[in-house]
């Protein structure tokens, strides 16, 4: 990461908001290019091909997830980082779902922005421990569906995502478990693939009783 | 309706107790008017006038009732039964006046239940239709249906819906202006025949008259009351919300303006009003009122206050807050105290996870942590006061923390309240 600064793009449609985050980034990351809506985003993100996009989730014209469904299908695809001034799960879990590979709020510290980036870029998941909150509920709720195929989490990522939820590092998590950091973060990739994985069904009654039916959901193009 | 219906939102509620004594009257006119028939056939034009008015009350009744209420399809199903039945009173009514001189009982009951069904359609048609053209036009008059009634929608809305002339009206126009046409040809026609009819005649084509004129302007002032409410509802909507404003937002944006030169107080102003509107946007403070999850929120949003510190709150489920959840909540406080104590500037995570059966809340800080063997006595203290609340409560604390990996308080609760 330090020999050449990943290349960041900031889609947003607050430009104060932009401004601030490029500010605050610019002496750890490159950023690249802007965007105010999904079609801007769309286009800078062919033009620069960055290493990882932070996307909010709240744009106008379909929001992140717009975004997110039109890289599906996209070879070189970005890592995408979700950014969101909402802590609402029914708007976190939906991008999650479509793909991005974390979720953090705007209030989120520099120094924790930078690593959340860091750990995208190589493809790695970062959860938020509001993310692995929201992701421990959704699972928690219906039980797991074996005839179709479908999984819930081992008890192993229930407690990692656990530790997650409570603040721990990774390192730390590792140390209590009794696993290296490398495991710990082995574990969150299988949670986020289970969850981009799950289907309507087995989420729906999570979505129900929150009173949203995803039909905003777009399934991920693969896993 | 009345004017106390004007001034009071939700009054037409209580109307209901008198439409039914109308409903029974009208249901009364109805059986009278054949049984009238049947008993002395030179009571006639009485049956007639009988039957006419009360199938024309039912069906301004009918009509009042399907614009005006939520299961539409079941009320169209009641006014098309009314209506057939008060044709078929009617022309039971006339054959025998016509029908039936001189003849007995049985063959005057026989002529109420066996009516010529070419007269019956002729009539049926017409008058089917100047009864849908009525409904259609009363619907056409009222407001939009209030659908959704979230505030926020209403405040949110552009309200710039302008009068059109609604399809419906035009074609309840078009139904009646027919309906018209026809009984007249078919009026002509009997009347032709029978000189006798003509007082029947205009009695049918002042009713008519009555139902067309009438119906519509009842329902335009009931629609009138509806707006009415709406815009009061509206109106004092918009009062809350101008007063939570006030008091919140606008306060807390004086409070920034007087203290701008010191940043660490506007960024703990602005997060504590931020935590305050997130929460009323999301009604929790109106919808969790007295849950544990709304007293976490509190407390830690107090703290945040207090102290300067930063707490990441994640709360999955819920439980109703009891007397030990009052004391799970207070030894939340003194934990973030504590974390903010010793750890200062260090992040502070509060995760809970609360159901009926347990509820478990981890405080945790990323500060320099500290072996608990070897805590100064002072510090015990705290840490007694956590743990005994805790047990007084019928939980227990446990505290996990080692130099350098920051500090970490568990707080469970078992099964449901025992005071």
């Amino acid at each position: 990461m330090s020999e050449s600064p990943l290349r960041v793009v900031v889609v947003d449609d607050h430009q104060l908001f932009r401004a601030g985050v490029r500010a605050e980034l610019t002496p750890h990351c490159e950023v690249v290019g802007e965007a105010a809506d999904p079609a801007e985003a769309l286009r800078v993100i062919a033009e620069q091909r960055p290493d990882v996009v932070l996307l909010d989730v709240h744009l106008p014209d379909g929001g992140g997830l717009a975004v997110l469904a039109a890289l599906a299908d996209d070879e070189l695809r970005p890592a995408v980082l979700a950014l969101s001034v909402s802590d609402a799960a029914e708007d976190v879990v939906p991008m999650i779902r479509a793909g991005a590979l974390g979720y953090v709020t705007k209030t989120i510290q520099t120094d924790e922005l930078v690593g959340a980036i860091g750990r995208v870029a190589v493809g790695d998941a970062y959860f938020s421990p509001r993310l692995a909150a929201f992701v421990l509920e959704a699972f928690s709720a219906p039980p797991p569906l074996l005839e179709d195929g479908l999984e819930g989490l081992t008890p192993r990522e229930r407690e990692v995502l656990h530790h997650i939820a409570r603040g721990y590092p990774y390192k730390q998590i590792g140390l209590r478990l009794g696993i290296s950091a490398r495991t710990v973060e082995s574990h969150v990739g299988a949670v986020l693939r289970k969850l981009q994985l799950s289907t309507r069904h087995e989420l729906s009654h999570w979505a129900m009783r929150r009173g949203l039916l995803g039909d905003e959901i777009d399934q991920p193009e693969e896993a | 309706m009345s004017a106390e219906t004007l001034t009071m939102p939700g009054a037409p509620r209580r109307a209901v107790g008198s439409t039914r004594v109308v409903i029974a009257l009208v249901g009364c006119v109805l059986l009278i008017a054949p049984a009238i028939a049947l008993l002395d056939r030179g009571l006639w034009p009485w049956a007639l006038v009988l039957a006419l008015a009360g199938s024309g009350a039912a069906t301004v009744l009918l009509t009042i009732w399907t614009v005006r209420s939520a299961r539409r399809q079941a009320m169209w199903a009641a006014l098309f039964v009314v209506v057939v039945a008060s044709l078929i009173v009617i022309r039971a009514a006339v054959s025998l006046f016509l029908g039936a001189n001189g003849a007995g009982f049985g063959q005057r009951l026989s002529d109420l239940t066996f009516v010529p069904g070419s007269t019956l359609i002729l009539l049926t048609l017409p008058i089917l239709g100047a009864v849908a053209g009525v409904v259609l036009i009363a619907d056409g008059l009222r407001p939009p249906p209030g659908d959704d009634p979230s505030a926020w929608r209403q405040m949110t809305d552009a309200r710039t819906r302008g009068k059109r002339l609604s399809w419906r009206i035009v074609v309840g126009a078009l139904l009646i202006g027919w309906t018209a046409l026809a009984m007249i040809f078919v009026g002509a026609r009997y009347v032709a025949n029978n000189p006798a009819l003509i007082p029947l005649v205009l009695i049918a084509v002042a009713l008519a008259v009555c139902v067309v004129v009438g119906t519509p302007l009842l329902v335009a002032g009931l629609a009138r009351t509806e707006r009415q409410n709406a815009a009061t509802a509206w109106e004092d909507e918009r009062q809350r919300f101008a007063a939570h404003l006030h008091d919140s937002v606008l306060q807390t944006l004086a409070l920034i303006q007087r203290q701008a030169s010191e940043p660490a107080v506007v960024a703990r102003l602005a997060r504590r009003q931020e935590h305050a509107l997130r929460a009323w946007m999301a009604g929790e403070t109106e919808l969790f009122g007295g849950t544990l999850a709304a007293a976490l929120r509190e407390v830690v949003a107090g703290v945040e206050d207090d102290a300067e510190i930063s707490v990441e709150l994640s709360i999955i489920g819920d439980r109703a807050l009891a007397a030990d959840g009052e004391a799970l909540v207070a030894a939340v406080r003194e934990a973030l105290r504590n974390a903010a104590r010793h750890a200062p500037g260090a992040a502070v995570f509060v995760f809970a996870e609360l159901s009926a059966e347990r509820a478990e809340v981890f405080v945790r800080d990323d500060g320099p942590g500290f072996d608990p063997d070897s805590v100064p006595a002072e510090r015990r203290g705290v840490r007694d006061a956590i743990v005994g609340r805790m047990a007084a409560a019928g939980g227990e604390a446990r505290i996990d923390a080692a130099p350098g990996q920051g500090a970490e308080v568990m707080l469970i609760l078992n099964g449901r309240e025992s005071r």
